[in-house]
């Protein structure tokens, strides 16, 4: 019996609160909560969450639906846009992501599983043409490859009229567009996926762009749109990971 | 001695019904292991002894609890208002990464530090750092080149072979460091290597027949079945149109990336089709550079890699 007597207070209040359904789940809920406030909220303030860094500007109109076709066929899923401060991850994909890269995607395509390789910095890796074969049939170029075909991208017309909207839905949720930037959406978008020539307004409005026809292929596709999106990945910024800003690595 | 206690705990009003035990026989709502006296509640009339965990885990779920308290002392771990807690340790990982690298370059074999100290002339004098470089260039290459050129070097449609010996653009080492430096045609670089094959049909500068007839020449030239009077006819067109980059004898030019046209080597492929394609609107293959991306130390064990694709 003397076991009986250390009938510990702490199991009881723990069996109080497990043999009712609804005043435990209201306790997790609570601790939970805890945990969310103290690591999440902060973030929102914090200075040094974003780094300060030169050439990073929003999307181009053609790189914007080009993410929205990079998001509504699901690449995320698939391949991560993460590089890692690890050695082998930048000596395999070059210099780590830096939370500035992703500052104007809503939402981010970070990933959590690479099936595929990162594509955090794919842009300007491969040709136009190889990004071009690769998604029309990706055994084509990589036998090995799993990656299912997208050649349906080339035979679909890009939908110019929707980007004034989704160009709307990002400003309101803080990618700084500016009106003129808004006024020139649609225009901005076809003369992208001509020559740079006739692009010099465009190229203006959003330095580091790249204009010319991605696919190869007379009329503007989704092919047009995705490959454009995927030249431009992480080519932005510039950085040297061995000497990195002191803001860089707090 | 072994009538179960009085519950304490109740569901309502409903009272589990207290089993009947025997003098002596050992009280079925006790877990001899356990200081708890009571079982759970039934559910569905099933009882479950509440017992407690092995002592082991018990410590380890302590130690686990100490483990946390550490960490948050001496790595970077709360977030807070205008900045993280640093830690006491100052480690976080993007600062240690150049210092890993240094490390790892420090730890690095006395073969690879060599190799990084060493003139084209001396590598390509010791055999050791040949070795070395092009075996360092293959998981380079199967980064960066294969996506195009395969695996094996042995290229596709459009991506040229680079183990058959037949180079566009020279097969020296400095040429293929040059390539690799600036690219083929590469937007991103001003110094790329460039030339163009027009698009002699879409251009006007040949019409359909003599279009048509070249192709026979250049399948007579690569030594494959073609129509010899329709090859004959092309000889006059050739040396107006074609000579310029391809040489009198279209046996090519590697200054301006110009492929020999006598040998069995088809970028775009041989069939009348795709030779057709190919004289009507051009070609133009696109290298990226990598001069920018991958350091001059890559970018040498790569050259070395390649150069001995086709050995």
């Amino acid at each position: 019996m003397a076991t009986d007597e250390k009938s510990p207070r702490f199991a009881r209040l723990h069996g109080r609160f497990e043999r009712r359904a609804v005043r435990f789940a209201l306790a997790i809920l609570v601790v939970l909560s805890v945990g969310g406030i103290v690591e999440v909220a902060p973030l929102f303030a914090l200075e040094n969450t974003v780094e300060k860094v030169e050439g990073m500007r929003p999307y181009t109109p053609l790189e914007l639906a080009g993410r929205a076709v990079y998001i509504r066929e699901g690449c995320y899923v698939y391949h991560s846009q993460q590089i890692r401060p690890f050695r082998d991850e930048v000596e395999r994909y070059g210099p780590y992501s830096l939370a500035a890269e992703s500052m104007y995607d809503h939402p981010f395509q970070w990933g959590s599983k690479r099936t595929g390789p990162d594509l955090a910095r794919v842009g300007n890796k491969y040709s136009d043409d190889w990004h071009v074969r690769h998604l029309l049939n990706p055994r084509d170029v990589v036998p090995a490859s799993i990656m299912p075909s997208y050649a349906f991208l080339a035979t679909t017309p890009l939908r110019v009229e929707r980007i004034d909207r989704l160009m709307r839905t990002h400003q309101r949720v803080g990618v700084p567009y500016t009106e003129e930037q808004l006024a020139n959406a649609r225009a901005d978008l076809v003369a992208q996926a001509g020559s740079a020539d006739d692009a010099t307004e465009m190229l203006g409005r959003y330095p580091k762009a790249q204009a010319r026809n991605f696919d190869g292929q007379p009329g503007l596709t989704e092919m047009d749109a995705l490959v454009a999106y995927l030249q431009m990945l992480g080519t932005l910024v510039e950085f040297d990971w061995r000497r990195p800003r002191p803001d860089m690595v707090r | 001695m072994n009538t179960p206690p009085d519950r304490e705990e109740r569901i309502g009003d409903w009272v589990p019904p207290r089993p009947q035990v025997a003098p002596g026989a050992p009280d079925p709502e006790r877990d001899p292991n356990s200081p708890l006296r009571h079982t759970l509640p039934t559910f569905d009339g099933i009882r479950e002894l509440d017992s407690s965990p092995p002592k082991v885990w018990t410590y380890i779920y302590l130690l686990t609890f100490f483990a946390s308290i550490w960490i948050w002392v001496a790595y970077p771990a709360w977030p807070w208002f205008g900045g993280a807690t640093p830690g006491i340790l100052g480690w976080n990982s993007r600062g240690d990464l150049p210092r890993a690298a240094e490390i790892a370059e420090a730890n690095a074999p006395s073969v690879a530090r060599r190799f990084a100290a060493a003139r084209w002339e001396e590598i390509e004098a010791s055999p050791e750092l040949r070795a070395y470089g092009a075996a360092a260039g293959r998981g380079l290459f199967g980064e960066n080149c294969a996506p195009c050129h395969g695996k094996d070097g042995r290229g596709t449609r459009g991506f040229p072979n680079l183990a058959d010996g037949d180079w566009l653009w020279g097969g020296e080492v400095d040429a293929i460091e040059q390539t690799l430096r600036v690219g083929i045609r590469w937007h991103g670089s001003d110094e790329t290597r460039t030339s163009q094959m027009p698009g002699f049909g879409a251009q006007g500068m040949m019409d359909r027949r003599q279009v048509l007839d070249m192709v026979e020449w250049l399948r007579g030239s690569g030594g494959l079945e073609h129509d010899a009077a329709a090859a004959q006819r092309s000889g006059p067109v050739f040396a107006e149109n074609c000579a310029s980059c391809h040489g009198e004898d279209g046996k090519g030019n590697q200054e301006l990336g110009a492929p020999n046209l006598t040998d069995q080597v088809w970028l775009y492929g041989s069939d009348r089709n795709s030779l057709f394609q190919t004289l009507w609107s051009g070609r133009n293959g696109v290298m990226p550079a990598f001069g920018g991306r991958l350091s001059d130390d890559m970018i040498r064990k790569l050259v070395l890699h390649v150069r001995g694709l086709g050995e």
